[in-house]
C-alpha cells in the first residue's frame, strides 16, 4: 500500500493542462502569423498596365469624334472632357495633326457665327469651343470617313449632313430674331437624342461585328484535332493590350479535350494581334473578354 | 492546366490540394510539433519547479534543523515534496530503520541503497520525454523533406504531360510541397533547443543530488558513530 501511494505522488506532474494549452496557443499563433502574416496571393498590376497604355490612342480618336457632329459630346460623351483638354497637349507633340488644322483655322469666314452657337449649345471648356469649331467647316468630310467605312454609313452622312444644314442656317437667319435660335436648339437637341440612340445601336453593331471578326480570326488558326466525337465546347477568358495583343489567355471552361482545349490556346496566340475597334470607348469591351469556340462550327 | 494568373496560393488552398502522403507528412509533422511544445512545455514547469524545491530543501537543510523533523514534514507532504526531499526521505527512513548496536557499515550500505534507488526514480522522471524532444528534433525535418520530395516528384510528373511548361505549372506544387519542409523545421527547432537545454538542467540537477547524497550519508554516518 504505502509503495504505491508513493508511485502515485511521485508521479504527478505540475502544470499538465497549462502545458497543452500553451502548446496549442504557441501552434496559434504560428499559423496565424502563416495566414495573415504573408501574403499569399499574386495579382499582377492588371489595372495599371492598361491604364498607361488607354492613353496613347485617344489622342487619334476624340479629334474627328469631336469635330464630326459637335452637339453629338453632349449626351454620350460627357465623362471624356477630361480626355478632350488631355489630347491637346498631344495634339501639340504629334506635329502631322494639329499643323493642317491651325493652318486652315483663319480663312473660315462664318466663325464668329459658330463660336455663338457652340457656346450656347455646349457649357463646356471655352478652349474646346474656340478650338473645335475652327475645323467643323474645313474637316468633317475628310476626317469621320475612316471611321464610318466600318459601321453604318448612310445614316451618319446624313447626320452629318444635317448638321451642316442646321450650322449653315443660322448664319442667315440669325439677325432677324433669336427664336428662331431657340427652335434649332430645340431642334438640335432631338437630333442630338437621335444620333445617341444611333450611336449606342452602331455600338453593339460594331461590338458584334469585332467579335466575329475575332472568331473568324482565331477559328483560322485553330489545328482542330480530328476526330472529335459530338460538338465540344471550350470557353476562355482573353485580356487584350490596347493594341490587339493578347496579354493572357485563362481557360475558364474545359470541352473535355485537352488537345482541343490546348489547340484553341495556341490559336488565340498565333492569332495576335486580335482585330479590335480603334475606338477606345468600344475597345472597353474587348480589354476582358470571354471567348467561346465550338468543335464544329456549322451544326 | 492551372494558367490562372491570380492563382490562389493561401496556406488552406495549398494544404488541401496537396497530394495525401504530402498529407498525412504534414498531420504526422503537425502532431509532432503539438506533442513535442506540449513536453517543452510540461518539462519547462517540471524542471524549474524541481530546482526551486531543491534550493528550498539545501536551505532548510543546512540551516541546521532537526533531521527527525525534518523526516517528519517530508513524510507528512509527500506531494508537495521535491526530489532531494524524497531522497532525503528514503535515505533517512533506511537509516531509522536499524537499530543502535548493528554494524555501520551495513547499515551505510543499505541507507545508501535506499537513497540511489530514490535517486534513480527521481533522474528517471526528471529525464522521462527527453528522448521524445531528441526524436523530433533529429527526425522531423527528414520527415519534412520526405514530404517535399515527395510532392516535387509529382509536380514534375504532371509537367511531364504539358506540352508548354511554364513555371506556372510547377509553382503551386513546388509551393506546397515545401510547406511540408517548413513544418518540418517548425517542429524540429524548438525541439532541439529544448533537448539541450533540458539535459544540462537535469544533468546540473544530477549532480546536485549526487553531492546531496554523498553529504547526508557522511551526516548520517557521524550520526551513526554517536549512537
Amino acid at each position: 500500500m504505502n509503495v504505491t501511494a508513493w508511485r502515485d505522488t511521485a508521479y504527478s506532474e505540475p502544470g499538465l493542462f497549462r502545458a497543452a494549452v500553451l502548446a496549442l496557443l504557441v501552434h496559434l499563433i504560428f499559423f496565424a502569423f502563416m495566414v495573415f502574416g504573408l501574403s499569399w496571393r499574386n495579382d499582377p498590376a492588371e489595372t495599371m498596365v492598361v491604364e498607361l497604355w488607354s492613353d496613347l490612342p485617344q489622342p487619334i480618336k476624340p479629334a474627328p469624334v469631336v469635330k464630326e457632329t459637335p452637339p453629338r459630346p453632349e449626351p454620350v460623351r460627357q465623362p471624356p472632357p477630361p480626355v478632350k483638354a488631355k489630347s491637346e497637349p498631344v495634339k501639340e507633340t504629334t506635329p502631322p495633326k494639329p499643323a493642317p488644322i491651325r493652318v486652315e483655322a483663319p480663312p473660315p469666314p462664318k466663325k464668329p457665327a459658330i463660336e455663338i452657337k457652340e457656346k450656347v449649345v455646349k457649357p463646356q471648356p471655352v478652349k474646346e469651343a474656340v478650338k473645335p469649331p475652327e475645323p467643323v467647316k474645313e474637316t468633317p468630310p475628310p476626317k469621320p470617313e475612316p471611321v464610318k467605312e466600318k459601321t453604318a454609313k448612310p445614316e451618319v452622312v446624313k447626320e452629318t449632313k444635317k448638321a451642316e444644314i442646321e450650322k449653315e442656317k443660322p448664319v442667315k437667319e440669325q439677325p432677324p430674331a433669336e427664336d428662331t435660335k431657340r427652335q434649332q436648339q430645340q431642334r438640335e437637341q432631338e437630333a442630338a437624342a437621335q444620333r445617341a440612340a444611333a450611336d449606342r445601336s452602331r455600338n453593339m453593331d460594331e461590338i458584334a461585328k469585332y467579335k466575329a471578326m475575332i472568331q473568324t480570326k482565331i477559328r483560322s488558326r485553330i489545328v482542330l484535332p480530328p476526330d472529335l466525337p459530338g460538338n465540344p465546347v471550350v470557353e476562355f477568358r482573353v485580356t487584350l493590350l490596347p493594341g490587339g495583343e493578347v496579354l493572357n489567355v485563362v481557360l475558364r471552361k474545359s470541352s473535355g479535350y485537352s488537345a482541343f482545349d490546348e489547340a484553341v490556346e495556341r490559336a488565340v496566340f498565333l492569332s495576335t494581334p486580335l482585330p479590335i475597334p480603334p475606338d477606345p470607348a468600344l475597345f472597353r469591351e474587348f480589354r476582358d473578354f470571354n471567348l467561346t469556340v465550338y468543335y464544329r462550327e456549322m451544326l | 492546366m492551372n494558367t490562372t494568373v491570380t492563382q490562389d496560393l493561401s496556406l488552406f488552398y495549398l494544404i488541401s490540394s496537396a497530394s495525401l502522403p504530402v498529407q498525412l507528412v504534414m498531420l504526422l509533422l503537425l502532431i509532432a510539433s503539438l506533442l513535442s511544445w506540449w513536453f517543452i512545455f510540461r518539462k519547462m514547469f517540471a524542471i524549474r519547479l524541481a530546482i526551486k524545491q531543491s534550493d528550498e530543501f539545501e536551505n532548510t537543510f543546512w540551516r541546521g534543523v532537526d533531521l527527525n523533523a525534518l523526516y517528519q514534514r517530508a513524510a507528512g507532504a509527500r506531494e508537495m515534496a521535491g526530489s532531494m526531499e524524497r531522497i532525503f526521505e528514503a535515505g533517512f527512513r533506511e537509516f531509522t530503520k536499524h537499530q543502535a548496536g548493528m554494524d555501520i557499515g551495513a547499515m551505510m550500505d543499505s541507507t545508501r541503497g535506499a537513497m540511489r534507488a530514490a535517486y534513480q526514480r527521481e533522474m528517471d522522471r526528471l529525464e522521462s520525454h527527453l528522448s521524445f524532444l531528441a526524436t523530433v528534433g533529429s527526425v522531423s525535418p527528414y520527415v519534412g523533406l520526405f514530404g517535399t520530395v515527395w510532392g516535387i516528384m509529382n509536380s514534375f510528373r504532371e509537367l511531364s504531360n504539358l506540352t508548354q511548361a511554364t513555371i506556372a505549372h510547377v509553382a503551386p506544387g513546388i509551393a506546397e510541397a515545401l510547406i511540408a519542409t517548413a513544418m518540418g523545421l517548425f517542429a524540429a527547432i524548438p525541439a532541439v533547443i529544448a533537448y539541450n537545454r533540458y539535459a544540462s538542467d537535469t544533468s546540473q540537477l544530477a549532480t546536485r543530488y549526487e553531492s546531496f547524497m554523498e553529504e547526508l550519508s557522511n551526516v548520517l554516518q557521524r550520526r551513526a558513530a554517536k549512537l
